[in-house]
């Protein structure tokens, strides 16, 4: 009785403080895929009609070739670039989206698909962490740029370059920066003391792929989840190897990140033919495999799970998946693209691969889309980002934002119809 | 004399009824061969105006990896095709001039096709009418495995055994006895074989001949579509534009 009083006092006392919070400064999305690296906001109040000429468009800017989303805090966006000299993070006013300051950090990784980083900086106090396109983990101050510290993984590893470039956005736990280095001799996944750079633990095997470790809770216990070349791993948060679960089969397999399903399952997906897998954890690393079959094949972006049911890009391919069971309940084909979405207020907010925004209701019966707009055009493989009712989106060569609370002109009108873009219609 | 509720009656009444209706409609499906599923597919694609053409070029816009860029499609009877592309300014030709079939190499020039994939061109892009069209002539075995919906399309699933052994497995929707998929097998230089995809997701009349208007092709991790903008019938192609070029020769 007196336990649940004092909750009670505490919750009176926290709650108001919560909400005053949340009036006044939208939550932050501090790393690649938001707040719980799982791509789910909690934004509310998202338009359900857009104008014509689609949402209402703040600010449309250049930017050079990177595949890097956007990090939020504090009222500030931060993304990279790249140019012919080198790479760059950026950090942006999100209203107006000019530059803050802009700091090099690595020379210009190449690649046929696209130069420039794949990884998501991400933000942890006056701290930015960000890994380039040829392997440095790079430390930065966010207030001005100034960089702290950096580890190169091909010097302090010896990882070889890999072909597609490194992809992995830090993850923070603690005074401890979690990454996907990809090294041999158990030294897949990687913690550096995140004021210093120095390397606190290794552990795992396995090559990096385009996947960013997560935090997980299973059975009461805390343990750090990568997905990577070799299969998957889990981690307990001081270093030690829980449990790992190979791949079957397949050359050259490069999953996306995992999606935990609450309490104990596990839903990892690959391309390159590959398909999906899931998988129940226990106590005491125990894994075991629950299906594996082909019905999704998230390439390099991830899908969402919302109410237990996982929504992603099958190759080119939408589509719903009962993640308990690997089984699909629907699929939408055409002009899709290989894309890539977040969720927020009961809505797929999606970006096809060629620059098509739609707003896509999230139900496990059927496809239902309700807006659709091209705000973009060429390859547009960055998922994207939402915060303070913004969605902040970019290709290699353009970035813009948009406001998805506002309806525009004629956006609150039930018979303004959604933009019908050529994708749209098949 | 036992009398039944009239509620019971009616039941059984409905489900009888319902039982034949079910089974009448379930009838043509359940008795179809593949010669008859092929010759809804002739007439469904109008085999018959196609029969009288000998040549066709096709332009359009083919998407690769979110690139757009232009597409021209040669084919010439009987069995001569080239499809040439342009991405951000990179030109991809693959050629088959009813011999040989060769494509362009990673490194610039161009590079022959082994026997295997030539073997695989030339059963499939390379025959003008396409495989279905007298398949036991040219040696391919069809087989109706049955109905199989296919992301909610019910579809009659023919799996076709081209001459060189290599399967095709084609999904035709029951109701237009229009292709709505096909997979086919290809090979990935180091992951060896897989099952190439084409949804074919618009169709649309080009005089009298139905072709797919636009189209998506998987292989493993990339994704191409393809929008076609103009079909021209009967273009005279000279022969030679099929065969692989002799300059610039490269290494494969």
């Amino acid at each position: 009785m007196l336990r649940i009083l004092l909750v009670s006092i505490l919750v009176g006392l926290i709650a108001p403080v919560a909400v005053t919070a949340a009036a006044d400064e939208a939550p932050d999305w501090p790393q690649y895929r938001g707040p719980n690296r799982d791509g789910i906001s909690a934004e509310t109040g998202l338009a359900r009609t857009w104008p014509d000429a689609g949402p209402q468009e703040l600010w449309r800017r250049p930017i050079g070739p990177a595949f890097s989303s956007f990090a939020a805090v504090d009222r500030h966006l931060y993304t990279t670039e790249s140019d012919a000299e080198g790479e760059y993070v950026l950090k942006l006013d999100p209203i107006t989206g000019e530059n803050a300051w802009r700091q090099k950090i690595a020379g210009t990784f190449e690649n046929n698909f696209g130069n420039g980083p794949r990884a998501t900086p991400t933000l942890d106090g006056d701290r930015l962490f960000v890994v380039s396109g040829s392997g440095g983990l790079h430390a930065l101050r966010s207030s001005d740029g100034e960089a702290l510290w950096s580890v190169d993984f091909k010097e302090t590893f010896g990882v070889e370059q890999m072909y597609f470039g490194f992809s992995t956005s830090p993850l923070v736990l603690g005074d401890r920066l979690i990454v996907d280095v990809g090294a041999t001799e158990g030294r897949a996944m990687v913690a550096f003391d995140k004021a210093t750079g120095k390397v606190l633990w290794q552990a795992g095997e396995g090559g990096a792929a385009y996947g960013s470790p997560i935090l997980v809770e299973v059975a009461g216990e805390p343990q750090l989840v990568l997905a990577n070349r070799a299969g998957v791993l889990g981690v307990s948060p001081d270093g030690k190897a829980l449990w790992s679960h190979p791949w079957a089969e397949g050359e050259g397999v490069k999953p996306s990140m995992p999606i935990f399903v609450e309490p104990d399952r596990l839903f990892v997906s690959a391309s390159y033919d590959i398909g999906a897998l899931g998988l129940r954890l226990g106590a005491e690393g125990k894994v075991e495999k629950v299906w594996q079959n082909k019905v999704m094949r998230n390439h390099f972006n991830s899908s969402v799970q919302v109410d237990g049911m996982v929504y992603g890009f099958d190759n080119a391919t939408l589509k719903c998946v009962d993640p308990k069971t690997g089984e699909q309940t629907w699929a939408k084909r055409g002009g899709l693209g290989k894309g890539s979405l977040v969720y927020a207020d009961g809505l797929l907010v999606l970006l096809t691969e060629t620059g098509t925004l739609k707003l896509v209701e999230a139900k496990p019966d059927a496809y239902s889309e309700i807006a659709s707009a091209k705000v973009l055009s060429g390859r547009c493989w960055t998922s994207p980002t939402l915060w303070d009712g913004k969605v902040f989106l970019r290709n290699r060569e353009e970035a813009v934002a948009f406001d998805l609370k506002a309806s525009g002109p004629g956006g609150s009108d039930p018979k303004a119809a959604p933009a019908a873009s050529e994708e749209s219609r098949r | 004399m036992k009398q039944f509720p009239q509620r019971s009656l009616s039941a059984a009444l409905l489900a009888a009824l319902l039982g034949l209706a079910l089974t009448a409609a379930s009838a043509p499906a359940a008795e179809m061969t593949a010669e008859q599923v092929v010759q809804g597919y002739l007439k469904a694609t109008g085999y018959d105006a196609l029969k009288g053409h000998d040549t066709v070029e096709i332009r359009g816009t083919l998407n690769f990896n979110g690139i757009d860029g232009p597409f021209v499609l040669q084919r010439k009877r009987p069995g001569h095709y080239r499809f040439q592309s342009t991405l951000e300014g990179r030109e991809g030709v693959v050629g088959y001039d009813g011999e040989a079939a060769w494509g362009s190499a990673r490194r610039g020039g161009f590079r022959a096709f082994d026997d295997s994939a030539t073997a695989v061109l030339a059963a499939d892009e390379g025959d003008f009418d396409g495989p279905l069209v007298k398949a036991k002539e040219k040696g391919h075995r069809l087989e109706l495995v049955g109905t199989e919906d296919i992301d909610g399309t019910a579809t009659y699933h023919l799996q076709v055994t081209l001459a060189g052994g290599k399967v095709q497995h084609w999904y035709l929707d029951t109701s237009t006895f229009l292709p709505v998929r096909k997979t086919t097998s290809a090979e990935h230089r180091r992951a060896g074989e897989y099952q190439r995809v084409y949804y074919f997701l618009e169709w649309a009349d080009y005089g009298g001949v139905k072709l797919p208007s636009y189209y998506e092709r998987e292989d493993r991790q990339h994704v191409r579509s393809y929008t076609l903008e103009s079909v021209e019938w009967g273009k005279a192609i000279d022969a030679g534009v099929f065969a692989m070029p002799a300059a610039e020769p490269a290494t494969p």
